[in-house]
């Protein structure tokens, strides 16, 4: 009995120590992250409408994956904005053949 | 004359046989002291680092980025040939990172480390041997492109861990 008694003591003061030997130590953080979604678009506009029959096409490219271009023509500041298909205006207008050159300022603009 | 004589000779006689009394009566023991020091490793942070929020559009850059370096740690070990790992209970959502950056006085930090699949354990602090190293600063970078969407208040536990 004596020395089953001493035995178990042993074995406690072995587990103790194992318990006591730290060879491993954590310590954590905790991180909180938001993204808000923020979605400009862009629109483009003519400084002066296009002459009659006429039209200028365009077609925005980007490098981001997830954004959406679209090809657009314009004979009006107000079709480019509304965003006609090229191919409507080439189905459906005509082009003067005494269109003299003139000049047009397209203006792209990014908001929300 | 011969009285004090007398005296004087029994005064020697006593302080002579006190000496030898008081030397036959020395006494000494000993005690066995066990000494025993196991292997320790410690490290602590100061706290989390503050909410990241990315709600403008990157810089000429793809990935819009926030920084915290606000937190700091502490590691003690008596061992050598340690390292100083981190990993993350689960992987970061599309198009976002989340990386770390241990500086170390002492030792070789890893530098930006990218922990946003990290549920592995990668190494951020490398040579670690005995020593301490007090208030070293935890620098966290939160990066997201366009793929990451809208994310409203997510949570990850980074946890950092001394071993072998």
């Amino acid at each position: 009995m004596f020395w089953r008694f001493i035995i178990g003591v042993m074995v406690l003061v072995s587990m103790i120590d194992v318990i006591n030997a730290q060879t491993t130590s954590h310590a954590c953080q905790v991180i909180t992250f938001s993204v808000k979604i923020s979605a400009p678009k862009v629109t483009a506009s003519l400084d002066t409408t296009s002459p009659a029959g006429t039209g200028i096409a365009m077609n925005v490219q980007s490098g981001i994956d997830n954004v959406v271009t679209t090809s657009k023509v314009s004979s009006t500041i107000e079709n480019l904005s509304t965003g006609i298909e090229s191919s409507d205006l080439r189905k459906n207008q005509q082009v003067s053949e005494n269109t003299t050159p003139v000049n047009r300022t397209l203006v792209f603009t990014v908001s929300e | 004359m011969e009285t004090r004589r007398a005296i004087v000779m029994l005064g020697l006689f006593f302080l002579v046989a006190g000496v030898g009394f008081a030397q036959h009566n020395n006494a000494s023991v000993q005690q066995q002291i066990i000494i025993e020091v196991k292997p320790i490793t410690s490290i602590n942070v100061t706290g989390d680092p503050h909410s990241f929020l990315i709600q403008d559009p990157p810089q000429g850059a793809e990935f819009a980025q926030s920084n915290d370096n606000s937190t700091t740690y502490n590691v003690l070990t008596n061992l050598d040939n340690m390292k100083i790992v981190a990993s993350i209970n689960d992987p970061m959502p599309k198009g976002t990172k989340l990386m770390i950056n241990l500086k170390s006085s002492k030792w070789n930090s890893s530098g930006v480390v990218d922990i946003s699949d990290a549920v592995a354990p990668v190494t951020a602090v490398s040579g670690v041997t005995r020593g301490i190293d007090r208030n070293q600063t935890i620098d966290y970078t939160f990066a997201a492109n366009a793929n990451a969407g809208e994310i409203e208040n997510e949570t990850r536990i980074v946890t950092l861990t001394v071993t072998d």
